[in-house]
């Protein structure tokens, strides 16, 4: 049944619009594949925990004393309490503040007050813990199953875009930083993942931030914050054969990047300012020369880990796509601080994240309104099958079993729905 | 005694007593609950009723009727790290206007609020009058009572709980 | 359907999805909630002919009213026509109800009286009045309704220890009678209504969910004075488990179950208590009276929704709303003959606990929707009830059986 939803270049809209089709995605895809959950910068110390989602369990993850991490279900092992309210903190135990059951950093059960009450206290269990967790270079990802390929194998050529993050940094790692923005709109989760790296959208959706950006060309000589905004307004307005200059790759196992394409002003790849030239030093410093200016080439803009994120190695920031029905999504939002470069780089991508990802953002207000009203409109109508054959004929496929297309090519989003279709027939 | 009857407090004085209104406010809105406290009098009650025309708190329910020491109690327990209720903190504002001040018998402050709570995920309002009975100290004032209505105090679905104080 | 809510309970253990499942919900609509016997009222609220009260049994819509011959009905608050509310007001006194549509109208006992034009009807005669609720029946004044046309009459269903305690009550009034007074609170909470049902015989977690408001008490300067009742009252919750665990509990046919009494302070020697007991026994003689004041309850739980604390002359009902959604009502009664004070006193004990600004309950609402929000993680299906399991005879107070009584009674009540 579900092979049948994707037919060749077409998918039907029961993927989008489907209560029984999401309820299967749950099962199969978000119970199943690796999934993101936190970074390690943010429990450095024994004992540090944060709350996080799993799919569509809430878990804590927490740094235990010997120094590795537990992934724990937040529900209380006697009558289901959540045990853990507060978004963050640091704990030597994790009680339930019902009844005072208290578990160890590993979830497993320190004790219950007046045991004696139970025939056999020692048979008491301990919170649930989630079977696989494994670290990428600090980026916590984990699985509801216990069976499946290990991470690494998973993120295959994707790979690339974590570890291009961490060469950008002069001290070699990334923390955590800046909060996190929720975006929340009413339609599918995969409608996020398919427009971040859709290169024919920019031009129509996002004219008005276009136009108001070269309505105002002073904005461009201004101060950083400023000029950064019109830079990156302006850069939606690319001509359609300069977008398909900007390369599309598809990797085994549903990941996709699509190529950089600012050019202009501070968020161009290379600039001549103070500040990228203390950062430059810093990084040559680390990688020396010719290796720092090889890892500042890696022009990427989105690189999508199949199912649900999406990463920005060049400004080190993160969305995670979180499906809550088939027609409600929220995502967030998360920063990354390049330890070791200067601190005004770390303003750029927080401006970053503001001026593209916030529910402020001129960019991405007009985004979540076009899947507002593809989630109405592929209710209406008789016709089932949504299109995606553009660029089809201009795929190349490589030896390595990647794709590489021209940047308006589809093949992303004929990509994502291959791997969804195996996902979900298993 | 008809409304048209009270009288009414000159300039300066409503001025004063609308600043320390706006004060009584403010510590909450902070969570400041220890200066907040010190504006009430040792012997003060506080009162939000149940019923639109209640007129006594001693032979009915009411939302809260407490006294400064049961406030004492209560914001104490909201400070405490162990009250599952109130992790992550909840956030209000309170809002005040159409403020009154009656300089008779006894010094009356009337106030329309509104109360806004933000607490997981969700916010609700509630609309309804204040009223203080006030004692002057030096430059300022103790609240010698306070009393609360409001809109929907007696709604049928019932409430969810409270957490600072209206 | 009826092997699959069976397979939900087991002896230790019960099955998530009976706090959480939809489905279950509606069929505990269906086969408790419209077949016990489930409390309506008080007597008091209808002390004369043509008063009236309206309240829901069981999510429909009811009148009870006395009628001028001195009898109490109850009935279904639907007029016979088109179906219309007939009674908005929530209390009153009127000689008969008249639909607002067409102005059917039915005397005080549903008969109907009378309908504009009846002419055009054939027999106007057969035109029936308003719907009588299945059955109704009052003990010491508390009137109880049931949907179910045929079962076991009140008394047989209250049980010989629940009816102990409405005596106890009722008998802590010198004149033998209580009247309904001060109010109705009601808290609501975002939980499943059988959370409170266990929470409400829970002896373990008074001390740890409530440590904060325990804390906050103990931080109190009484200046010299005594404690104020309001104190007393957060105060108790911080007995040690083991005084905890010295408490009386009993679980009874029927899912109904009782804790015994556990106020901190022995207000026998107040002033007031002093002046009542005096009256008490006035009237009923030393020992009756002291047999009276000796009964000490706290809860009396009689399931599926109904606490009666007879020391505290207040009563709490459950109005389960959705799956996830319950209200508490709360009502308090004066005792006719007892002095005033002792119901301001009442009044003061109920806004400590039953309103929505209680710091006691809120940690419980609190908890209950921590455990509403966090029972469907994970893939682990069972809430774990097997504390005592294996020592019910001599049962300590933390003892979960009562817990696993009320489990044990709606699994039966589920099966049909």
């Amino acid at each position: 049944m579900i092979e049948s939803l994707v037919r060749g270049d077409a998918v039907h809209r029961a993927a989008y619009v489907d209560p029984a089709v999401f309820a299967l995605e749950q099962e199969r895809i978000f119970r199943r594949a690796w999934l993101y959950v936190a970074h390690e910068s943010e429990v450095p110390h024994p004992g540090d925990y944060v709350l996080a989602r799993l799919g569509p369990d809430e878990v804590i993850l927490v740094r235990r004393e010997d120094g590795g991490l537990s992934l724990l279900h937040n529900r209380c092992a006697h009558r289901g309490a959540r045990i853990v309210s507060a978004p963050s903190g640091n704990t030597r135990q994790l009680r339930c503040p019902y009844h005072a059951w208290t578990y160890r950093l590993d979830g497993s059960l320190i004790g219950v007050p007046l045991a004696e009450g139970y025939a056999d206290p020692k048979s008491l269990s301990g919170l649930a813990a989630v079977p696989r967790v494994e670290s990428y270079r600090g980026f916590v990802f984990a699985s509801h199953s216990a069976q499946g390929e290990p991470l690494p194998q998973f993120l295959g050529g994707l790979k690339s875009a974590f570890d291009n993050l961490l060469d950008r940094t002069p001290a070699g790692s990334v923390t955590r930083f800046g909060g996190s923005l929720l975006l929340e709109y009413r339609g599918n989760w995969k409608m996020f993942m398919e427009n971040a790296v859709d290169l024919v959208h920019p031009g129509f959706v996002h004219k008005s931030s276009v136009e108001a950006a070269r309505a105002h060309p002073e904005a461009l000589r201004s101060e950083t914050v400023t000029q950064q905004g019109a830079q990156m307004f302006l850069a939606n307005g690319l001509r359609a054969t300069q977008w398909d200059e900007v390369p599309l790759h598809a990797f085994p196992g549903g990941h996709v990047y699509m190529g950089g394409f600012y050019r202009q002003g501070v968020i161009a790849p290379e600039r001549e300012d103070p500040v990228f030239e203390r950062y430059r030093e810093a990084l040559v410093a680390r990688h020396g020369a010719e290796k720092a200016n090889a890892v500042l080439a890696v022009d990427r803009f989105n690189n999508l880990v199949w199912p649900n994120v999406s990463i920005n190695a060049r400004f080190g920031a993160m969305r995670v796509v979180r499906p809550l029905a088939a027609d409600h999504t929220v995502v967030e939002v998360v920063c990354f601080r390049l330890d070791g470069a200067p601190a005004e780089m770390h303003e750029l991508t927080l401006q970053f994240v503001n001026l593209a990802a916030s529910p402020a953002s001129l960019v991405a207000s007009d985004d979540l309104e076009i899947f507002e009203r593809c989630q109405r409109g592929l209710a209406s109508g008789t016709n089932e099958w949504i299109d995606m054959r553009r660029g089809a004929l201009g795929d190349q496929h490589q030896a390595d079993g990647s794709i590489v297309s021209r940047g308006t090519s589809e093949l992303p989003i004929r990509h994502q729905f291959e791997t969804w279709k195996r996902w979900l027939a298993q | 005694m008809g409304s048209d009857s009270r009288m009414h407090a000159p300039l300066e004085l409503w001025h004063r007593v609308q600043a320390f209104l706006f004060q009584e406010a403010r510590l909450l809105d902070e969570r400041r609950f220890g200066e907040w406290l010190e504006l009430y009098a040792p012997d003060a009650e506080y009162w939000v009723p149940y019923a639109g025309e209640q007129q006594s708190p001693k032979d009915h329910v009411s939302l809260f009727y407490e006294t400064v020491q049961l406030l004492r109690m209560r914001v104490d327990r909201l400070e405490n790290e162990l009250a599952p209720l109130d992790t992550p903190k909840s956030r209000v504002s309170h809002f005040l206007s159409n403020v009154t001040v009656e300089d008779g018998a006894e010094l009356v402050a009337r106030a329309q609020l509104l109360y806004c709570e933000y607490r997981r995920e969700e916010q609700r309002w509630f609309a309804g009058r204040s009223s203080w009975r006030l004692r002057p100290e030096g430059a300022s004032f103790r609240i010698a009572a306070k009393r609360v209505d409001l809109l929907n105090a007696d709604q049928d679905s019932g409430h969810l709980r409270f957490t600072i104080p209206f | 359907m009826v092997q699959e809510f069976s397979r939900l309970v087991e002896r230790g253990r019960v099955h998530r999805r009976v706090y959480t499942d939809p489905a279950v919900f509606a069929e505990e609509r269906r086969r408790i909630f419209r077949r016990v016997w489930l409390w309506l009222g008080h007597e008091s609220q209808v002390a004369r002919p043509g008063d009236f009260f309206t309240t829901r049994l069981a999510g429909d819509r009811v009148v009870v009213a006395r009628h001028v011959d001195g009898r109490i009905h109850a009935f279904h608050n639907r007029c016979s026509h088109r179906g219309a509310e007939v009674c908005l007001a929530s209390a009153g006194n009127a000689r008969n109800f008249v639909c607002p549509y067409h102005a059917w109208t039915y005397a005080t006992d549903g008969s109907l009286a009378s309908v504009p034009l009846d002419k055009a009807y054939g027999d106007a005669a057969k035109l029936p009045g308003l719907e009588p609720l299945a059955r109704l029946a009052s003990y010491r004044g508390f009137l109880f309704g049931s949907h179910a046309k045929q079962g076991e009459d009140l008394e047989t269903f209250l049980g010989p220890e629940v009816r102990a305690a409405f005596d106890n009550l009722v008998d802590r009034a010198p004149d033998g009678e209580v009247e309904m007074a001060g109010g109705k609170t009601v808290q609501r909470y975002r939980g499943n209504w059988k959370l409170q049902l266990e929470n409400s015989i829970d002896l373990l977690h008074p001390r740890i969910l409530h440590r904060s408001a325990i804390d906050a008490a103990d931080r109190v300067d009484h200046g010299g004075k005594p404690p104020s009742i309001e104190w007393d009252i957060v105060k108790s919750n911080g007995l040690t488990l083991r005084e905890w665990d010295g408490m009386r509990i009993a679980a009874l046919p029927r899912g109904h179950c009782w804790m015994g009494g556990f106020l901190t302070r022995k207000i026998d020697e107040s002033p007031l208590q002093k002046r009542y007991r005096e009256i008490l026994a006035r009237r009923h003689g030393e020992q009756r009276a002291d047999e009276i004041l000796a009964f000490d309850r706290h809860n009396t739980i009689v399931y599926p929704n109904l606490f009666v604390n007879s020391r505290v002359a207040q009563i709490r009902m459950l109005q389960p709303v959705s799956v996830d959604c319950t209200e508490q009502h709360g009502y308090t009664f004066r005792l006719k003959g007892a002095p005033e004070e002792m119901f301001e006193a009442t009044i003061r004990m109920v806004n400590t606990n039953n309103s929505p600004s209680s710091i006691v309950t809120s940690d419980d609402h609190e908890i209950f929707e921590r455990i509403q929000h966090s029972l469907t993680n994970g893939e682990h299906e069972w809430s774990d009830l097997s504390r005592g399991l294996d020592a019910e005879r001599d049962a300590v107070g933390t003892n979960e059986l009562p817990m696993r009584n009320q489990h044990r009674a709606w699994a039966e009540y589920m099966n049909g």
